[in-house]
């Protein structure tokens, strides 16, 4: 359900949400209860105008059933052609087996180049009070504008995709830089976690647990020419957490492969391990043992349930990014 | 002691269980089939399983290790709660189940479990560490401790631990005899007595709420709280389980340990951190606290009552003793309603309403906790009947069926003048946080597997819920009373309402 376009002051978005509720409660007359409001955050989305808008709004509504929010999603145009606009809309949902309709609130804001200095105050004006502000900002041009980076003390955590800027070292940069400047989380963070739980699992049993500080050389194989950052991300964690000083190195082989990580191998005097990578298990061999376990391939929308799902820094993740 | 993990990231890794070999008694029972497998199988789907795992099924029933695993299937395929049943995920499930049939009194069997326990140790590579679950007909419980001490199974290079799920006896002198059995066997922190409602997630929330909030904890008290009602109420009858349900009776079914453990959680102490025996610690001071009632007393605090036969919809109900294998002259409660009393600085004087049934107009299990009223009512004087302006604070805690929070509170009506209507402001962990949340099988499971005891019972416990019910007990089995005494589909006997109608409370309508 939407509401008109507006125009965008927080007074009148406000107003036209509770519109929008009480039409939604008027329309349910015949169902008492039969819609509930659910609200956990406010959830900002930050777009690029190459960014495909319904794939966004797909995600977020996808987000909404285990994260509950007023998602604010912003569009910025690079040019400059005066726009400023907002339009509310509801996205709802019918849990399985349940009577009762969950609803959260949508506001899109559509702005150009030229009017970016004057949607921090209109957000500012919008988010719930008392509730955390998560920021996920899919545009790093957007995330680096000054203008826009004035809404950083409002928010309780950025989130990030490193992956979406095609060089891992101006990619590593821009995630240290911002880091300096709010909250910040990596969704190729997240998506080296199973990577890091098939390492622990490795050395999960007794008897393996000694041979972790033997390990003094490691090789990450991965897709592409050079290593991505969640490559790297993976590199850094080994150096900050084997108990021994190891050398870690790249193989990116014939730099074909789109997986950002293929392999993970592990040697030293008395240590032999290895994590593959084949279809969507993982092998794990240590000291010539080895074992199958599933390896989740998790979505966008799946990475950003984790983000959402924790709340302030990540102290593994920042001392990896160091 | 092995070195930490140090690869370990408890804010993003799940909690993981540590290798080694799971022995289901009474694999082939309901409880295996309908909880215990799809639990496991559950907990392998979200690879919290290592792969060093192994859980070896044992019935009398003769069964390959092909025969038991199709079994299974079946049954995690019928049973799964909330979850896809996916065949390649079960394949990898399944090679990691064996069965070993046997009769728990025959020494031989003991022999043979020890034989697969060593070579599943070395094919799987369990650490020789062995939880053993009774999931079998209690009075196999000692038979079976007996059994694995004489073998010498309670010992090996691992950890060992056991399971035994409810009832613990049937009253305060059984359970201490139970006890006694077990424990020339296991010593008391390898023991894990499932209550599978501390598993239940709205049970634990009750904790995060009134400990993880600052505003609640200065109400809880006498000071605030009028009363307190604990309501657990089922549609149905008892679906075959009549034989069962003649000896048992719902003040010992239910009441004795589930509700009085919920009873515990609503009003346990804070404990200084949130690990098994602190935890434990304040849940037994609490429950030692209950008074035990007085035999001349039992009349006034306690309640029985035995559901009749019904027609609704044109459909005949059954009352209680006509349902298949249960006596005609049947002297068993199907509800039961105590109040109890606290004798702590805390709950002094404040009544526990503690009830639960058969045959209830509905599915409900959910903990009130009614304020004082205004101690001056205002806004009386506008023509309306002042109990309507000065009602009391209402908090609810849903455990089930849809989980969540209540509070009722006092709103003025709109228009001119000063009416007031009451309002309630609603909290639903269904919406709140749409994830799955996992059984309390889920849980206790990958607890017991972990060594977190936090969560099971311990002896003291046992022995303190039995000590406030047993002079209910003794009043009871000496009486013979006018059953039935209720409809189906009704909230219970009327001197349930009378009991409370003595305080000047009522029960509310859940």
């Amino acid at each position: 359900m939407a509401g008109t376009l507006s125009t965008p002051q927080p007074e009148k978005i406000l107003k036209e949400l509770e519109a929008l509720w009480s039409e939604m409660g008027r329309s349910d007359a015949d169902r008492p209860n039969a819609v509930l409001r659910a609200c956990a955050m406010t959830l900002l989305v930050g777009l690029d105008q190459d960014d495909d808008t319904q794939a966004a709004g797909q995600t977020v509504a996808e987000l909404m059933h285990e994260h509950p929010s007023r998602a604010i999603v912003l569009k910025i145009g690079w040019e400059s052609s005066g726009v400023l606009e907002a339009r509310v809309l509801a996205q709802c949902w019918m849990p399985f087996g349940r009577r009762q309709q969950i609803c959260c609130e949508q506001i899109e804001i559509e702005a150009s180049f030229d009017r970016i200095e004057e949607v921090p105050r209109i957000i500012m004006g919008v988010t719930v009070p008392d509730l955390p502000v998560v920021l996920w900002c899919r545009s790093p041009r957007l995330c680096s504008d000054p203008g826009f980076q004035r809404l950083f003390p409002l928010i309780d955590k950025l989130i990030l995709d490193s992956a979406v800027i095609g060089d891992p070292s101006q990619g590593l940069r821009f995630v240290r830089h911002l880091s300096g400047m709010c909250v910040v989380a990596d969704l190729n963070w997240a998506r080296v976690t199973p990577w890091r739980e098939m390492v622990s699992l490795l050395f999960e049993e007794p008897e393996n647990r000694g041979l972790a500080g033997a390990v003094k050389q490691v090789k990450i194989r991965h897709g592409g020419a050079v290593p991505p950052v969640a490559a790297i991300y993976l590199a850094e964690w080994l150096r900050a957490t084997l108990p021994a000083r190891a050398e870690v190195a790249f193989d990116g082989g014939d730099g074909r492969g789109q997986e950002p990580v293929r392999a993970i191998e592990m040697s030293g005097p008395e240590v032999e391990a290895s994590v593959v990578l084949e279809g969507s298990c993982a092998v794990l061999n240590i000291q010539g043992r080895r074992d199958r376990v599933p390896f989740p391939a998790l979505t966008d929308v799946e990475l950003l349930r984790v983000e959402l799902s924790i709340q302030g820094r990540d102290p593994i993740f920042e001392r990896s990014l160091r | 002691m092995p070195d930490a993990n140090p690869f370990l990231d408890p804010l993003r890794f799940g909690r993981r269980v540590s290798p080694c070999s799971l022995v289901i008694f009474g694999a082939n029972g309901d409880l295996a089939k309908r909880k215990l497998l799809p639990a496991l199988y559950r907990i392998h789907y979200e690879g919290r399983l290592p792969p060093s795992f192994a859980v070896i099924g044992n019935s009398r029933t003769e069964m390959t290790d092909a025969q038991f695993r199709e079994k299974m299937r079946e049954s995690v395929s019928r049973f799964l709660e909330d979850s896809p049943f996916e065949a390649g995920v079960w394949d990898s499930f399944a090679q990691n189940l064996f069965y070993v049939a046997g009769d728990l009194a025959d020494p031989g069997f003991y022999a043979r479990l020890a034989a697969k326990l060593e070579a599943v140790e070395v094919s799987h590579r369990t650490a020789g560490n062995v939880l053993f679950y009774l999931s079998t007909q209690p009075s196999y419980y000692a038979v079976a401790v007996h059994g694995l001490g004489v073998a010498g199974l309670h010992r090996g290079d691992g950890w060992r631990r056991l399971v035994v799920e409810k009832p613990f006896g049937h009253d305060l002198g059984s359970a201490r005899e139970l006890d006694r059995k077990i424990h020339d066997v296991f010593p008391e922190p390898e023991i894990y007595r499932i209550d599978h409602y501390l598993g239940k997630e709205t049970v634990q929330n009750i904790l995060a709420f009134r400990f993880g909030n600052g505003i609640f904890e200065p109400l809880w008290n006498r000071r605030y709280i009028t009363y307190v009602q604990i309501t657990a109420a089922e549609s149905i009858g008892v679906e075959g389980r009549g034989a069962y349900y003649q000896e048992a009776g719902t003040l010992r079914d239910m009441i004795q340990n589930h509700l009085l453990q919920v009873m515990a959680t609503v009003g346990m102490e804070p404990s200084n951190v949130f690990q098994a025996d602190a935890v434990r610690d304040e849940r037994a001071k609490f429950l030692r606290s209950i008074r035990a009632l007085k035999p001349g007393e039992v009349d006034r605090y306690a309640v029985a009552g035995q559901y009749g036969p019904s027609r609704a919809g044109g459909a005949e109900t059954p009352g209680f003793r006509q349902e298949t294998g249960v006596d005609p002259e049947a002297q068993t409660d199907t509800f039961a309603a105590v109040t109890f009393f606290v004798d702590n600085w805390r709950w002094a004087g404040v009544p526990f309403y503690v009830r639960s049934g058969k045959r209830m107009p509905k599915r409900v299990t959910d903990v009130a906790i009614q304020f004082n009223s205004a101690p001056h009512s205002l806004f009386a004087g506008n023509g309306e009947d002042e109990r309507l302006s000065a009602r009391p604070n209402l908090l609810i805690m849903r455990i089930q069926p849809e989980e969540g929070i209540s509070l009722r509170f006092m709103s003025k009506y709109p228009g001119s003048g000063m009416r007031l209507r009451p309002v309630s402001m609603d909290f639903s962990y269904g919406s709140s946080f749409g994830t799955r949340t996992p059984t309390a099988y889920e849980t206790l499971l990958v607890d017991a597997l972990s060594g977190d005891a936090t969560l099971y019972t311990r002896q003291d416990m046992v022995e303190a819920s039995w000590r406030a019910v047993q002079p209910i007990l003794e009043v009871w089995e000496n009486r013979r009373f006018d059953f039935p005494n209720y409809t189906a589909g009704t909230w219970g006997p009327k001197e349930a309402d009378d009991m409370l109608a003595r305080q000047g409370h009522f029960w509310r309508v859940p």
